[in-house]
């Protein structure tokens, strides 16, 4: 097979020295159909084959089991045909049971409209009249009574389910019909977020059950380590797993390239860039995935500075991410399925399966992070059935580094396993109290809510949010709690950024703690803003337009009290602990950067910000930092540190940003030096529970990164880390492999 | 692991927190009116010091008082437990209900004979047809004339009620009209105090009926939610037949509330086939004359009534919040005479109207 020309420029381009660029191919596969089944209801039937569809194996399982009863995954690839797997058996019952109603829940409310139009288009092709239609925020409060009534197809999202169940009354009708319950991109649903939806999950057939409906799972999700136990935890229920993909696959090359072999002080802004521009160039039509808002707008920005030769082809490029406001994004949307947009930088916002059809190629500015974003992001490519290209630019970073040397490693991983945690004491009880607006609870609820139920009852009774009455415990607070409850973790409550009275986005209020300070530069497309003002309590940030050279990022301080040792055990020269401690953190002022160099700094004075959570903590022996000739103890926890971080995400399923930490040479809850790791979300999100029965395996992946990295005293791609609040210093390398070397040999714990 | 009783206190004190009643309303500092307005209800920081000191004063007065001791009333059994309930009979003029006037004025509505709109109505009523018992002589009105004919003078009053609301408007006067068709003691009065604007416990139902030349007003009092069903049924119980309820705005809260808490508790609701809301029918008589439509604002510029001190809608749940944790009824006080003053103002208001459009 001949190289396409855009791998010949990339090789040219990016091709030395030669191991810069690892290059897999992954052949293609043809498509594998099942018959029509044979109970498919006639008109559904007569519509296949009117439209020439034959469906593939996956679907024609999917319909089998899925109408046997059977609560099933499916795991198979993006781009296979889910609507349709989930469409056949679904729109079958309907059509024959007129009082079964489905439910669809959609991670986006991008992806509804999507899926919204996909269904309406069988429903009226059928002419099967179940209305669907898509009930969420943006719903018309109008229309709303019309489609609770009359849909029996409605497609919402997991945070309109949390605020409409305790309106049951007036979903009695739907949800004494709900025969189906799907669950799209379901591998979202994991770690904080996960325990969330799980609970919320519990909270849905709870009500459908008390209106007699007992419905069938049908969830969908990219191919996971452990998909039984996953599913299994999200929606309460034991699934059948359909992984034997029918659907075709294009040939794909997939390409890492490692600009920091040629050029230690290469940027990542700068190449991935350069590779948008030659991607556009070529007419691949690309999609550029950022590992962050504030990059996606940056690389947007440079890629067009690349293309300034050609201005009617920067101008069909965009950046795409949560935050803009809804028409904006349609528009972005629509301008890629048409054609005309050439490029976009997104964040993982587009990874979902939103419609924006065939594209040519992704480009990756560092490793998304799990392999099952790589994947999902690498899907967005190829769906013409043509040769696609996917190319993941490295950043210098340990884990980008780490499958930069090791490619074959990252191909022979097997996917991670998703965690979902039912017994978060603070998620579970806030979704109990949710749970005692909708239907008072009792003893029998424990099939829902676990073992804990009782004990978070009373105590919840004790603190007077819940009252017990004859019908059970009742919630009883001022404040309705779904609104109190938010689902993805972070405290509730919204900011506006404003300019002169124009709505530029909106941010959630942990993101404008930390991007939105006062003096921060803020990008939104090819504009940029500086924050003038925050008012916390109207949830308004000012700005205004800025046109600055240089980004800012913030600098902070933080401190971690331990509040109790749940659980500890020890080894030599190391006691490792799993607690409960408090997290402050504040932002004591910010830099200025310009093309990755600091340029200057400025000090704030903001509120701080705090919150209980979980942490392991390791108390270390202070003669492991006297022995061994350790030069600088404190750059020696400190790099440990960061090296424990670094390694975490890949064997407790997180996001380096989900998970934060300090050292010290001396804290009190280890009466001696100590490093503190734990979960950055209030309540803890079971990260560090996690990571307690596998610190052997994080310090020698920690101990690993530092002892296989080729610098001299650190660099990004060991013990650097893009988070540090104290500037990555003090740091000492060579003393924490010394260290981390030492956790290791402590024997069996 | 996690499930520890460290992690329950953790939890259990930040729900505390996240769900205080304060949350739901914004104190505005140095009573800066630009500032009001945006977001969640307001309430100056000068009254919010003001009602803080009544509240502190209120329990001073009663601590240690039992709630009978300072309110009059009874507990009331049911077969879901007790609730307290507060009766009272108070004299007032009775009602101008005058169904023979009424009725003779629905016969002139024309409109209410479908097909014929405000211009045909005109047109008619030059030619000389000035009832609807003229129109039976226009061979093309007759059959529809005759339906309506015999709803008006026959019919249920709910059904002539719906049937003026359907053909003229939800706020016309005629809609008023209907209401005098009722048997007066089909009329309940209804107002509800709760805990939030939706999805939490109703704690205070107060419902007035009217026997001859008094309201016998009926408070049902949840002295603590589990008294909440209770109050319910007990409520449910006092209502006449098939009843007319007549309220402010409960068209769209106070009687879904009530639905959505019965059914909450798995309990049927039968009523609310009749209501006569009053504050839409304020907001198109008066509205245009009147800084706002609030009932308070009508007793003063309509009813000649001062209230004196009375506690902010949106202070009621923490109040009630704050007497369910000490057991000290001082903060219930005046939020039952709120309420009181409510249904009473209703009965006056309904009056009004019923005058006005005689």
């Amino acid at each position: 097979m001949t190289q396409p020309p855009i791998l010949t420029k990339i090789r040219e381009e990016c091709g030395t020295p030669e191991d810069a660029l690892f290059i897999h191919g992954i052949s293609g596969r043809e498509a594998r159909y099942a018959e029509i089944p044979a109970r498919l209801h006639p008109r559904l039937r007569s519509w296949l084959i009117d439209e020439g569809i034959r469906p593939y194996i996956h679907q024609a399982e999917a319909y089998q089991r899925a109408s046997a009863g059977e609560d099933i995954l499916l795991a198979t690839r993006t781009a296979s045909g889910k609507t349709l797997a989930f469409a056949l058996p679904i729109i079958d019952r309907l059509l024959s049971d007129p009082d079964s109603r489905a439910l669809l829940l959609y991670p986006t409310k991008a992806l509804a409209r999507d899926q919204l139009a996909a269904f309406q288009a069988i429903d009226s092709a059928i002419g099967a009249g179940l209305s669907p239609a898509v009930y969420d925020g943006d719903t018309p409060r109008d229309a709303r009574p019309g489609i609770r009534s009359r849909s029996r197809i409605i497609i919402s999202n997991m945070h309109e389910i949390h605020h409409i169940l305790s309106w049951r009354r007036q979903w009695a009708d739907f949800f004494s019909g709900t025969a189906f319950v799907v669950i799209d991109e379901a591998h979202r649903y994991r770690g904080v977020f996960g325990s969330h939806i799980a609970l919320l999950m519990r909270r849905l057939t709870r009500v459908l059950a008390y209106y007699d409906a007992s419905p069938v799972f049908i969830l969908a999700s990219a191919t996971l380590g452990n998909p039984e136990e996953f599913a299994e935890r999200l929606c309460g229920r034991r699934v059948r797993i359909i992984a034997e993909d029918g659907s075709p696959q294009s040939r794909k090359n997939i390409v890492f390239y490692n600009p920091y072999l040629q050029n230690p002080g290469a940027s990542l802004t700068s190449e991935v860039s350069r590779l948008l521009a030659i991607h556009m160039r070529h007419h691949h039509q690309t999609i550029c995935f950022s590992p962050s808002r504030r990059l996606a707008e940056v690389i947007a920005r440079r890629t067009r500075e690349e293309l300034a030769g050609d201005p009617a082809l920067a101008d069909r490029l965009r950046a795409y991410r949560a935050g803009y406001l809804a028409d904006e994004r349609r528009e972005i949307e629509a301008g890629l399925k048409a054609g005309h947009l050439r490029g976009v930088v997104s964040t993982n916002a587009l990874e979902l399966g939103v419609d924006i059809g065939t594209l040519d190629a992704v480009l990756m500015a560092g490793y998304p992070g799990a392999t099952i974003s790589f994947w999902q992001q690498a899907g967005r490519a190829g769906r013409s059935g043509d040769e696609s290209l996917v190319t993941m630019v490295a950043r210098y970073d340990p884990i980008d580094q780490y499958y930069m040397h090791h490619p074959d490693r990252f191909f022979a991983a097997t996917a991670e396993h998703a965690a979902v945690d039912m017994r978060n004491p603070i998620i579970l009880s806030g979704h109990l109290l949710c749970a005692a607006a909708e239907i008072p609870l009792g003893d029998g609820d424990i099939t829902y809510f676990g073992d804990e139920m009782m004990e978070h009852l009373r105590e919840l009774k004790d603190e007077g949010l819940l009252a017990w009455t004859r019908k059970g415990y009742v919630y009883a607070g001022a404040r309705r709690p779904a609104e109190a409850v938010t689902l993805t973790g972070s405290a509730s409550g919204g900011y506006r950024i404003m300019e002169k009275g124009r709505l530029v986005e909106t941010m959630d209020a942990a993101q404008a703690y930390r991007e939105a300070y006062p003096g921060a530069v803020l990008l939104h497309q090819d504009t940029s803003y500086i924050v003038r003002s925050v008012d916390g309590e109207a949830g308004i940030i000012r700005v205004d337009l800025f046109e600055a050279d240089y980004f800012t990022r913030p600098l902070t301080t933080t401190s971690v009290s331990v509040d109790r040792i749940v659980e500890s055990r020890s080894q030599s020269g190391l006691v490792i602990s799993f607690a409960e401690v408090t997290v402050t953190e504040a932002i004591t002022g910010y830099q200025l950067v310009r093309y990755d160099r600091i340029i200057g700094s400025e000090t704030l004075d903001l509120p701080v910000n705090s919150f209980p959570t979980q942490a392991l903590l390791l108390a270390i022996d202070p003669s492991l930092l006297e022995d061994h000739g350790i030069a600088d103890p404190d750059g020696t926890l400190h790099a440990a540190e960061h090296a424990l971080i670094a390694a975490m995400p890949g064997l407790v399923i997180c996001d380096r940003n989900d998970i934060g930490g300090i050292s010290t040479r001396y804290h009190p809850a280890a009466d001696g030096p100590a490093i503190i790791i734990y979960d950055g979300y209030t309540g803890g999100a079971g990260l560090a529970a996690k990571a307690y029965h596998l610190t052997r395996e994080i310090a020698d992946l920690a101990a690993t990164i530092v002892g296989e990295c080729r610098c001299y005293d650190g660099c990004p791609a060991c013990i650097f880390s893009p988070k540090c609040g104290s500037d990555n210093k003090p740091l000492d390398k060579g003393g924490s492999a010394v260290l981390l070397r030492s956790f290791d040999t402590g024997g069996d714990v | 692991m996690a499930g520890t009783a460290g992690g329950f206190r953790t939890a259990r004190s930040l729900w505390r927190e996240r769900l205080d009643p304060r949350h739901e309303y914004r104190v505005i500092e140095h009573d800066n009116r630009f500032r009001a307005g945006i977001g969640r209800t307001g309430i100056f920081s000068s009254e919010y010091s003001r009602f803080e000191e009544e509240k502190e004063r209120l329990c001073d007065l009663h601590a240690g008082s039992d709630l009978s001791e300072i309110i009059a009333g009874d507990p009331i059994d049911t077969p879901e437990g007790e609730c307290f309930g507060i009766a009272e009979s108070v004299s007032f003029p009775p009602l101008p209900l005058d169904p023979d006037a009424a009725r003779a004025h629905l016969l002139r509505s024309l409109r209410l004979v479908p097909g014929i709109g405000p211009a045909l109505e005109r047109s008619l009523k030059q030619k000389g047809c000035r009832t609807i018992r003229d129109l039976l002589h226009i061979r093309r009105y007759r059959p529809a004339a005759g339906e309506a004919l015999s709803l008006i003078t026959d019919g249920d009053p709910g059904a002539v009620m719906a049937w003026a609301r359907s053909r003229l408007s939800p706020t016309h006067p005629d809609v008023i009209r209907a209401s005098a068709l009722f048997d007066p003691g089909r009329l309940v009065f209804l107002d509800i105090e709760t805990l939030g604007v939706f999805s939490r416990p109703v704690f205070l139902i107060g419902s007035a009926t009217v026997e001859g030349g008094s309201v016998r007003l009926r408070q049902f009092l949840a002295r603590d939610i589990d008294e909440e069903l209770p109050a319910l049924l007990a409520w449910q119980e006092s209502l006449p037949d098939d009843p007319l309820i007549l309220s402010y705005n409960g068209r769209c809260f106070d009687v879904p509330y009530l639905a959505d808490r019965c059914a909450y508790y798995g309990e049927e609701y039968p009523f609310g086939a009749h209501q006569l809301d009053l504050l839409h029918i304020t907001r198109r008589t008066l509205g245009r004359d009147l800084s706002d439509c609030r009932l308070a604002t009508i007793e003063e510029t309509v009813l000649g009534l001062s209230r004196g001190f009375d506690l902010p809608g949106a202070l009621v749940p923490g109040w009630y919040d704050t007497y369910r944790r000490s057991r000290n009824p001082g903060p219930l006080i005046p939020i039952i005479r709120h309420n009181r003053q409510d249904v009473l103002s209703l009965v006056d208001l309904h009056r009004r109207y019923l005058e006005m459009y005689r």
